[in-house]
């Protein structure tokens, strides 16, 4: 189920409805359940078999990882949980990839044999939940988290509709205590809370679904034929063009994620659930590594703490910090989807945060250099930043690998042409002006951080003429086809 | 919980519907290209010239009505060539000025076609008692609804029937708002009134090769669909109220007919030739020429640009040969 489609509207309106009406705790918290199944099964169908086994493996591994105190044991019950989650992942996501792979070193040594592809349907979602089932197992591992107390609340946490599909991948040490969250202070902590719909949640969590809807809707939905014209025949066609479908790009699937996240977090907040936030005006950021504690927080996060820390982060030799970085970097590209253009995505991050932590380490005294703290050198360290950044959407974006290398070449390699560049924007007018748009609504979000609280806090008149723009502005421009979300797809 | 505030939510997303559908129904009565249809076929037109229309969609929107013009006078024919092209004004689309253009007596109509003109339509030709369901049309707008409410069948008798699109209904809208400021084409371009475009740039042979040879065909053509019978009955009309004919079929660069099905070419070539000898009308076929001149604005578009002069030239001088039989 789409978040953009009435379908989903009319499910959530029901949704609140019935938990506003029905305050029985027990009776919430199986409803809610039950709806995140429901919403699951009404687009991935006897998927949710997988989602279901997750579940159940590792609740009961949890628990047994808790109990147990022999290491080995811990150890054991570890990996199991790791392979059978990794396993899932690996099969539905990667087989067919892997085949692929196969055949082409089979064709490259003139073996005749071919191993037929699976052609496997990608269960929408698997690698979110995956995320959040593996970190549960791992923090029990390592002491951090206390089992889940019933199959029941696990479960909402993993199936908990509002992230389920694309994020943010929350954790179970955040989602879990606010099942419980205000009779925990209570003697008897084993009280469900009740979930209550409060006026200053509903408030903040509409406005912020809002911005959500129209930052998928009518920023990057609109802005997608440009990126769609420019990139499905780059063959051709200018630098400037190159890099005006770069920088829409970037907006387009930044428009498209966050605005899904926050329409997630918005959801979540009604129903008296906090969220962290997923993205920081990633836009905006002065380095590579700025840009990765600013864009899709909880993957970046979590790729820190389950994968870069475990292989040793930046506590071992230089060498080896560098390597770990690229090699995050190169499964983080990879968790995005079977293809190398995620893997090139992942890489040349991994080499931005490479070069970026190897000039820190040569030069350490660039770090407190008054000009890179000045007005003029943030925004010179900005636009070196995000020059780089949007290289990287020309990977992410273009599938067949003869136009992404020449794409690549045009964007670094600058022909200064002007003359198709400019055809191209005189026919695509609305689409240009959005990508405009989107980066002054940006700067003014980004120098007024609260933005959203104090939307949410206006006057009820107020607050109403500020949906009612929204919503007008995303219906008066809406294409008539709702469109997937493009994090759908990992 | 203060119950103002979900209904404020719910005011304002019924408020932005209604806004929808008063938007899409005020231009479907004020489009633009509906009013200088009106006006044109209406119009005086000199009654001591013959007339041309040359009628089709973006590959007679290219075509330069001047120069043709320009030529039959050199050949002693005073005709006033006008060309009506309309982008994607498919034979379907075209039903729906046929009559205007009979009403307004041109002698000459000049049809312009590609493989694009006969690809398979999901529309039939429309019945004089077709009705339009509330939900058929609504559900365009959010394809859900047909799914969940079982009420195909009932009709409000609302016309929802420019509604599948929103976003170019409000960007027509505002279009048309800053192009009061401009004349209209009819002024601007009396025999060029509705889709007049510049020259346009012409891509060099290297360019069309790089841009296009990966290109991937779409198009899939069926006469026995939607438009192979509205341009069948098209002809028939025409023909029938003593109009010359003439079927142009539109060049296409030779990368663009190395990815078209063989299937697919014989199939047009084959309803061509049918319609040529059911109707007697002349067929100009210039779809396989060109290919080596540096004089296309892309694969498909001759551009409309000073060069292109040999392909107009051509056109005027298939309808010499045609009134000359």
């Amino acid at each position: 189920m789409l978040f953009n489609t009435i379908e989903f509207i009319l499910f959530f309106a029901v949704v609140i409805g019935i938990v506003i009406l029905v305050k029985h705790k027990n009776f919430q918290h199986v409803f809610l359940l039950g709806a995140s199944y429901f919403f699951f099964y009404f687009s991935s169908n006897y998927l949710i078999v997988l989602l279901i086994f997750s579940t159940v493996l590792d609740f009961y591994i949890g628990k047994e990882i808790w109990k147990s105190d022999n290491l080995k044991k811990k150890k054991i019950l570890l990996v199991t949980s790791l392979a059978g989650n990794l396993g899932l992942l690996g099969f539905f996501k990667y087989a067919d990839f892997a085949i692929m792979q196969f055949n082409f070193l089979g064709s490259v040594f003139d073996l005749n044999n071919e191993i037929p592809l699976l052609n496997i349907i990608l269960p929408i979602g698997i690698s979110f939940y995956t995320f959040q089932t593996i970190s549960y197992t791992v923090d029990i591992y390592r002491g951090q988290l206390k089992p889940s107390k019933t199959l029941r609340e696990f479960a909402l946490f993993v199936s908990f509709f509002p992230q389920l599909v694309a994020g943010p991948i929350v954790r179970a040490k955040d989602f879990l205590p606010q099942l419980r969250e205000k009779i925990e202070n209570v003697k008897d902590g084993a009280q469900l809370r009740l979930i209550l719909v409060e006026d200053s949640n509903f408030k903040i969590g509409i406005t912020l679904m809002a911005f959500g809807f129209l930052k998928k809707m009518f920023f990057a939905d609109n802005i997608a034929p440009l990126v769609n014209e420019i990139f499905s025949t780059p063959l051709g066609e200018e630098s400037f063009t190159i890099i005006l479908g770069a920088i829409a790009f970037g907006v387009q699937i930044y428009g498209d994620f966050s605005g899904y996240s926050d329409i997630a977090i918005g959801a979540a907040l009604i129903l008296g659930f906090k969220f962290p936030a997923n993205f920081n005006k990633p836009y905006f950021a002065t380095s590579p590594s700025d840009f990765w504690r600013r864009w899709h927080i909880s993957l970046s996060s979590w790729l820190k703490d389950y994968l870069y820390i475990p292989l040793g982060g930046n506590k071992k030799s230089q060498g080896r910090t560098y390597l770990n970085l690229a090699a995050v970097m190169f499964l983080g590209g990879l968790w995005h989807g079977a293809s190398w253009n995620f893997v090139i995505w992942g890489l040349l991050h991994g080499t931005y945060l490479t070069i970026h932590k190897l000039i820190l380490d040569k030069f350490p005294s660039l770090k407190e250099n008054l000009f890179f703290k000045s007005k003029i050198g943030k925004i010179i360290s900005i636009l070196v930043t995000q020059y780089f950044v949007f290289l990287t959407w020309i990977a992410f974006r273009v599938q067949d690998y003869e136009f992404l290398i020449y794409s690549m070449q045009k964007y670094i390699f600058i022909d200064f042409a002007t003359e198709k560049t400019i055809e191209i924007i005189s026919t695509n007018k609305f689409s240009v002006f959005l990508v405009g748009l989107f980066f002054i609504v940006n700067f003014i979000s980004f120098k007024k951080p609260n933005l959203i609280y104090k939307i949410s806090n206006f006057r009820l008149t107020y607050w109403f003429i500020f949906l009612l723009l929204i919503s007008l502005a995303i219906l008066l421009f809406y294409d008539g086809n709702p469109q997937d979300f493009i994090y759908f797809q990992f | 919980m203060n119950k103002k505030i979900p209904f404020l939510v719910l005011v304002s997303i019924t408020i932005s519907f209604v806004a929808v559908y008063f938007v899409n129904d005020f231009y479907r009565t004020n489009s633009d290209v509906e009013k200088w249809e009106y006006s044109f076929y209406t119009q005086e037109f000199d009654p001591e010239s013959e007339k041309l229309f040359l009628i089709g969609s973006s590959f007679t929107v290219r075509i330069n009505q001047t120069q043709i013009e320009k030529v039959l006078q050199e050949n002693g024919r005073k005709i006033d060539v006008y060309n009506l092209g309309k982008p994607q004004d498919w034979p379907l689309e075209r039903l729906e000025s046929l009559d205007m253009i009979i009403n307004s007596r041109p002698d000459y109509v000049v049809y312009t076609i590609g493989y694009r003109d006969l690809h398979l339509a999901d529309e039939s030709l429309p019945s004089e008692d077709s009705e339009i369901s509330f939900v058929g049309k609504f559900t365009k707008l959010n394809g859900f609804t047909q799914d969940i409410i079982p009420i195909n069948n009932l009709d409000f008798g609302i016309d929802f029937d420019n509604f599948d699109n929103p976003k170019f209904t409000t960007l027509k809208l505002i279009d048309e708002w800053e192009k009061k400021k401009r004349p209209s084409p009819l002024v601007e371009n009396p025999k060029h009134p509705f889709q007049y475009q510049g020259p346009k740039a012409v891509m060099t042979m290297s360019e069309m090769e790089d841009k296009y040879k990966k290109m991937k065909y779409r198009n899939n053509v069926e006469p026995l669909g939607g438009n192979g019978k509205a341009l069948d009955k098209i002809l028939s009309e025409l023909t029938s109220n003593d109009i010359k004919v003439f079927l142009h079929l539109s060049p296409y660069h030779e990368w663009y007919h190395f990815v078209i099905p063989e299937q697919e070419k014989e199939d047009f070539y084959s309803y061509v030739n049918e319609m040529s000898k059911k109707y007697g009308v002349k067929v100009i076929d210039n779809q396989n020429k060109y290919s080596d001149l540096e004089i296309w604005n892309d694969y498909r578009h001759i551009a409309f640009h000073k060069d292109s002069k040999i392909y107009f030239d051509d056109i005027a001088n298939g309808i010499i040969e045609g009134l000359e039989n």
